[in-house]
């Protein structure tokens, strides 16, 4: 316990550092060209945030999913992840002066949650739980980075229909890009959203015979696939680019946060992260 | 030594004194012999451009220097040394140094940052090198002026966004396709500003060209400029669904382009942007396409806006380029003061070194029955006491080179060991 918890709280005060220096470079001061020294020490977070959950793995043999502290940290971890592929690829440091201070107040709200770890009797872990929570907590991940390349499309799509660059003109990259990284986001959560439920559903029927049951968080999850489904299939058989297809995944990410933390607070059967 | 600028630029004379004062090569050539030949200066260089004349020189005596430099200016022009008096402007060492850092790195500039003021003053400096009129001093500052004025443009955002209207629009079909690869330019007129505006878009990779125009000979001609096609006029609409990007620039009297032309193929373009740029007068774009979804029409108004908004962001720059040049204005500072210091040094060292022979003779003369090995005895003995005895001397005077002041620390050094230095020589 002890060794994660460390490791925890120095990745929140390496997040924390960089979030002021992001925010200052990004949306402060004047443009910098070459400083590709900031992401280092973001980088060098990430990384002790890896160690932070591999930790926890170690400690208690089983992967974080087990309670809303250790998925949080598994959340934030995936997007932080994903962001840096994104910053690196695409050279989109602006978002980071937003993505990473919201995952620092992340874990800080995590820092306060109880973390009870035997709250997961033995005859309930399962090949099938590990892959249903982890998979789905990756796409919520690539989820709610395609919503923040959507938000940042919208941003850049009024500057242009408003003729007034503002800051984010100069430092948000062109409306293509944006649309078709938010579309390969998407393509990338939908598998992993529709992996993970099916594996939720072997589990179920493994552990009580029965695959479905229509709880709250199962109806939510429906929707917030069939959300992205709509999603897809308009951009493929329809066209939707830009604006209506941005809109979609903002809406999508809502029924997520709903799914997730505004669910976690009702009593679900198996799905309630809150109580041990 | 000292180095002294005087000038010139858009801010403090009008035109009409501008291009009275403004060098021809051939004039320059005459300008940097008269430097060569006079003893007012040692070093100079002129810097002629359309909006400044600047005279750099390198001198001992600054009131000979500014006599001889108001002379020179006169000279190559009509106005009176009064008149001159009046628009000049004069720096001296650092703040001479200063401000060739601000406008090597286009902070002087009319258009703040822009780059063409590198290249000119990198040509005065090739000119100035070739005719020999500049030295050890203009040629390090100048030097050093190159390396500040690319770190103001590659480190800070001083250079980036377009200043120019056509340039402006290039960026804006960056921001909306991202590269320009895959897209296609169709070009409405053939003339002067459709050109300038096309061939920046061809610089940034457009893939492929279409020029329409009412006298389809125009349009062939432009077109095989840029390897593209040549459209008969009545084709235009025809052929609106393959283009991307559409600039505008016919002498008509009425849109060319309308709202229902753009509507009916957004959606056969599979919802693709499609970005107009008008810069006719009367505009060739209606207005009221920018309104349809992933369609963006920009007039000549809106580029202007655009550019004004750059020139602004440009500003914020500024903080960080006045860094980068306080940096190398001390380092300059300090190159010229370990400069100064070594005559200082040398001169020390020579004056020692004499003392030590004359001693060592005279002593060696009064011991006639010592030998060989005592004698090196000996005079290794009064190496050493003289080495030890510079030594913290000498690492003195280069300290007092880089301190506040130092120029008076070094005078103290000269008169206590009674040094003449070669520079008051």
């Amino acid at each position: 316990m002890a060794w994660s918890r460390g490791l925890l709280w120095l990745t929140l005060a390496i997040y924390f550092f960089s979030s002021i220096i992001y925010i200052k470079q990004e949306l402060i001061q004047a443009k910098q060209n070459n400083n590709r020294k900031i992401a280092y020490l973001f980088q060098l977070g990430a990384l002790i945030h890896t160690f932070c959950l591999l930790a926890i793995i170690l400690e208690t043999g089983y992967l974080p999913i087990k309670n809303l502290y250790e998925t949080l940290l598994l959340f934030s971890w995936t997007i932080v992840i994903i962001y840096n592929l994104i910053e690196y690829l695409y050279k989109f440091k602006v978002l980071g002066a937003f993505i990473i201070p919201l995952n620092t107040i992340a874990i800080f709200y995590a820092s306060f949650l109880p973390n009870n770890v035997d709250n997961l009797p033995m005859e309930m872990r399962s090949i099938w739980l590990s892959i249903h929570t982890s998979v789905i907590f990756f796409g919520y991940g690539v989820f709610t980075l395609a919503f923040c390349v959507s938000v940042a499309y919208l941003i850049q799509e009024k500057q242009l229909q408003e003729k007034k660059p503002s800051m984010f003109y100069y430092r948000l990259p062109a409306l293509n890009k944006l649309d078709k990284l938010s579309l390969r986001l998407v393509m990338i959560g939908f598998p992993l959203l529709t992996i993970g439920v099916l594996a939720g559903v072997i589990w179920s029927g493994e552990i009580k015979g029965v695959y479905w049951t229509w709880n709250a968080k199962q109806i939510w999850t429906t929707i917030t696939w069939l959300i992205y489904a709509l999603y897809l299939h308009n951009r493929f058989s329809k066209n939707w680019q830009g604006r209506k297809s941005a809109y979609i995944t903002i809406i999508g990410f809502l029924a997520i946060l709903f799914t997730y933390l505004g669910l976690a607070f009702l009593p679900v059967e198996f799905h309630d992260f809150t109580q041990s | 030594m000292n180095i002294i600028i005087m000038g010139l630029n858009h801010k403090t004379a009008p035109v009409e004194v501008r291009e009275q004062i403004s060098f021809t090569s051939q004039e320059k050539e005459t300008a940097l012999e008269s430097i060569i030949e006079t003893n007012d200066v040692q070093e100079g260089l002129v810097l002629s451009t359309c909006n400044r004349t600047e005279i750099y020189v390198v001198a001992s005596q600054l009131k000979k220097a500014k006599g001889f430099i108001k002379k020179l200016l006169s000279n190559f022009s009509t106005l009176s040394i009064e008149k001159l008096n009046s628009v000049l402007y004069t720096y001296t060492n650092l703040d001479a140094v200063t401000h060739l850092y601000k406008v090597v790195s286009g902070l002087d500039s009319m258009i703040l940052g822009e780059e063409q003021i590198l290249g000119q003053i990198k040509e005065s400096f090739t000119e100035a090198k070739q005719k020999e009129s500049i030295d050890t001093i203009l040629h390090h500052l100048f030097t050093e002026s190159f390396k500040v004025g690319k770190r103001a443009r590659t480190e800070t955002s001083i250079n980036d966004n377009a200043a120019s209207v056509s340039y402006a629009a290039v960026e804006l079909a960056n921001k909306i396709f991202g590269d320009l690869k895959e897209e296609t330019v169709l070009v409405l007129g053939a003339g002067e500003m459709s050109e300038l505006t096309l061939k920046n878009l061809v610089d940034h990779g457009v893939k492929e060209v279409i020029v329409a125009n009412r006298t389809f000979s125009k349009a062939v001609a432009l077109a095989d400029r840029f390897e593209g096609e040549a459209i008969p006029w009545q084709q235009v609409e025809s052929c609106l669904h393959k283009a991307d990007i559409v600039i505008g620039s016919t002498g008509a009297p009425h849109y060319v382009i309308r709202q229902e032309m753009v509507a009916g193929i957004l959606s056969y373009r599979k919802n693709k942007p499609l970005f107009f740029i008008d810069i006719a007068v009367p505009r060739d774009i209606e207005p009221e396409i920018h309104n349809l979804d992933n369609a963006y029409a920009y007039n000549i108004d809106d580029l202007e806006s655009v550019v004004e908004a750059n020139l602004q962001e440009r500003e914020k720059a500024i903080k960080d380029v006045n860094q980068i040049i306080k940096a190398e204005v001390k380092s300059f500072d300090q190159w010229r003061n370990t400069r100064d210091v070594v005559p200082i040094i040398k001169s020390l060292r020579e004056q020692a070194e004499e003392i030590r022979q004359q001693e060592l003779e005279r002593a060696l003369a009064k011991l006639d029955d010592i030998d060989e090995e005592e004698k090196d005895v000996i005079k290794s003995l009064t190496y050493k006491i003289i080495n030890k005895l510079l030594h913290t001397p000498t690492v003195q005077v280069k300290e007092f080179a880089n301190v506040e002041d130092g120029q008076v620390y070094l005078q103290a050094v000269n008169k206590l060991f009674g040094l003449e230095s070669e520079e008051e020589q």
